[in-house]
């Protein structure tokens, strides 16, 4: 198969044994690789019964066809399991520099089981890979323990790392690629921390990608770069990170305030939007690997009570979780927020929504000092959360850091019924800082059906129902009122399928708006030799969303599960959005009836399961 | 008439006029034309708060914020 190795690493980690296996060739051209490849993969080897945390739970990292090519973009991967914190099956996606040298060093992705006895790392390289034991990286953060493994492994050796709060099993931990990218969604940094795997370390040699037509691959790739370099949203993206409009996005309703309480701050815009972040702070931009849009930010924090070294710096999701949604508007205070969060080993989003719902419990008297450890929590109060909150969190430590480390649902559920009021979520994933009453009803509809919960990356819904990109070849070449219902059943189809083809390419979502239908085709053809007509890879792009509901269906969701919270479907009380109610019901209906999906069980009929070659899968995950 | 604009986020490093004249009985739509942003930016214009449709007639004098779609993620 060109544009993959063919090859997949195997690890178990009770026993430290390493293998190589070559997945059916088939998985391929129907589930591509990233998301869909891993999804593919457990449903053959993996146990729905299992707890996530537990020894034989399994942990895939798997690439796409793209990584390893010089395309903007391309350079992202992604990690799945079943997420200690909804339940259920998730991925997430990562960008930086692993993916091209996994697959340089000979492997698609990574399957992982067991338990290591002592503290370990997954040292990698052509062709090979042993488990090596490093007791001495246990309780040291993200930094020092990058630092160490470049030390051992070189400079040029590409990691991915766990903090603290990875080996302290808190819900919502994640994984880091050298310092900067994270898996940040769902908590899988929890699954390799409950693995005793500290680390993974690659190291490649050659440089080698074969793909099946060179020239008509060199030519295409060389357009799309040139396109993506001079795209204008993209450059503002790299003028000014993926803050670049936080402004605008406050003057449109969509970025949270206190808990999604208000959807309007004027002051506070022009404080955190990325044009001030790049006066004040910036030292450089970042790219991924061979990513020429670079919207990833070094900063510098040199003097005040956030003072930081230079280093990575937030992105977007970010600075509004530790900034407007705590009630903050302080910057440096987001930039000092996150690095912490990233030597935590902790998603930024999961961890600013869940102190955002504690800090409403407080206010509201459902929570008091007591179960605080004595701290008095309060909207804005940004150093106590920088300095006691986040350690006490990734330590779990006391009552507060066990209560905040399950995450907001887990202690909605601990405190009682009137706190659940102030959780955010869908499917127990909590939302990212994107308020659909103001970015777009259609992404209420996308957040809910959306396989690992409330999550703006599972389809590029938000940048259609902006008017970032049309498909006119699939059908989508009509304007969407962001604030209506209108065709969002309709274009969340779409969206869906393109969704899952994504994050599956593991294109990344900024860089990939600039690429048409057919020239995604094309990609896919000229690299992976599918063959394609825009019929097939939409199909495909289903099936994979298909998949991963049949697999939801047996962790035990039902239709009824897809569901946003009630905050996000109350009508918004302040700014452009106000007093506008999304409506919900009629877009889900909708897009059920579209998608054929059953409006008890939530999964497709047997013909669309026929339709979409998913018989052997379901008879798999619903007999199995 | 006269229309008084306040470029918000994006839009302010590329909008460097303070105000434009334009016909009597134009619409939202008609001013945004007149600005020659990048398509790409999809601007749209905000009057008290709230989103003007591109066919609302403006008057002489208003002052309007021109806000772009293109959010990051
Ligand atoms: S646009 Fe940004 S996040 Fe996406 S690949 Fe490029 S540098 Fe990475």
């Amino acid at each position: 198969m060109k544009g993959s190795t063919g090859h997949f690493l195997s690890v178990n980690l009770s026993d430290g044994s390493t293998n190589s296996f070559c997945p059916p060739i088939d998985y391929y051209s129907r589930f591509i690789g990233g998301a869909g490849f891993a999804a593919r993969l457990f449903v053959e080897r993996g146990n729905f019964e299992t707890d996530p945390l537990a020894p034989d739970a399994l942990l895939i990292f798997s690439l796409g066809p793209f990584a390893g090519l010089r395309l903007s973009g391309a350079s992202r991967f992604s990690a799945a399991a079943c997420s200690p914190l909804t339940g259920h099956w998730a991925d997430s996606s990562c960008g930086g520099n692993f993916a091209p040298e996994l697959k340089f060093a000979g492997f698609d992705g990574i399957l992982i089981s067991g338990k290591a006895e002592k503290p370990s790392v997954l040292v990698i390289s052509d062709h090979t890979a042993k488990v090596e034991t490093y007791p001495e990286l246990w309780g040291l953060g993200v930094e020092k323990t990058t630092a160490a493994l470049k030390h051992k492994f070189g400079k040029a050796s590409k990691t991915l790392v766990i903090g603290p709060a990875g080996e302290n099993l808190v819900k919502f931990a994640c994984i880091i690629n050298d310092g900067h990218s994270a898996f940040g969604r769902a908590g899988l940094g929890a699954v390799m921390g409950s693995k005793g795997l500290k680390a993974i370390v690659v190291r490649a040699k050659d440089r080698n990608f074969i793909v099946e037509d060179p020239i008509a691959c060199r030519k295409l790739v060389s357009e799309l770069n040139s396109r993506i370099k001079e795209s204008v949203t993209l450059s503002v993206m790299r003028e000014n990170g993926t803050a670049a409009n936080l402004e605008g996005g406050v003057h449109l309703g969509d970025v949270p305030i206190r808990n999604f309480t208000s959807n309007f701050w004027e002051e506070m815009a022009e404080a955190l939007t990325g044009s001030t972040l790049s006066e004040k702070y910036l030292k450089r931009r970042a790219n991924c690997d061979f990513c020429s849009v670079a919207c990833k930010r070094i900063v510098e924090i040199t003097e005040g009570p956030f003072a930081i070294p230079k280093g990575p710096g937030p992105e977007y999701e970010t600075i509004v979780s530790f900034g407007s949604l705590i009630g903050s508007m302080d910057l440096a205070a987001t930039c000092k927020a996150g690095k912490m969060c990233n030597d935590l080993g902790m998603d930024t989003i999961s961890c600013g929504a869940t102190i955002a719902w504690a800090l409403e419990a407080f206010e509201n008297g459902d929570i008091g000092v007591e179960e605080c450890d004595g701290l008095q929590l309060k909207w804005g109060d940004i150093n106590t959360i920088i300095n006691h909150l986040l350690p006490t969190i990734a330590e779990k430590r006391g009552g507060l850091g066990e209560l905040l480390a399950g995450g907001s649902v887990a202690a909605a559920r601990k405190t009682g019924s009137k706190t659940r009021e102030y959780n955010v979520h869908a499917k127990g994933l909590e939302a990212p800082m994107h308020d659909p009453r103001g970015g777009g009803h259609g992404l209420a509809l996308t957040y809910a059906v959306s396989h690992r919960g409330a999550c703006h990356v599972s389809s590029p819904m938000l940048f259609m129902e902006m008017g970032a990109c049309y498909y006119p070849e699939i059908g989508f070449d009509y304007e969407l009122d962001p604030l209506s219902s209108e065709n969002k059943a309709e274009s969340a189809v779409l969206a869906m399928a393109l969704g899952s083809l994504e994050n599956s390419a593991c294109l990344c979502q900024f860089a990939d708006r600039e690429i048409t239908i057919p020239e995604w085709v094309a990609l896919f053809n000229s690299v992976a030799g599918f063959n394609w007509e825009i019929h097939d890879m939409m199909k495909a792009g289903r099936r994979i969303f298909y998949l991963q509901r049949l697999m939801n269906h047996r962790y035990g969701l039902r239709a009824e599960d897809d569901k946003i919270s009630s905050r996000l479907l109350t009508p918004a009380v302040d700014g452009a959005p106000e007093g506008i109610k999304i409506e919900f019901d009629k877009m889900k209906t909708k897009f059920y009836n579209l998608m054929d999906l059953d409006p008890e069980t939530g999964i497709p009929s047997s013909k669309t399961l026929v339709d979409y070659n998913l018989e052997t899968e379901a008879d798999i995950i619903l007999k199995g | 008439m006269r229309i008084f604009l306040e470029p918000i986020g994006v839009v302010r490093g590329r909008l460097c006029a303070q105000s434009v004249e334009i016909d009597g009985d134009s619409a939202v739509g008609k001013l945004i034309e007149s600005l020659n942003l990048p398509p790409k930016l999809n601007v749209i214009a905000i009057t008290d708060g709230k989103r003007l449709s591109s066919d609302e007639k403006l008057k002489d004098g208003a002052t309007v914020k021109i806000v772009s779609l293109a959010l990051g993620g």
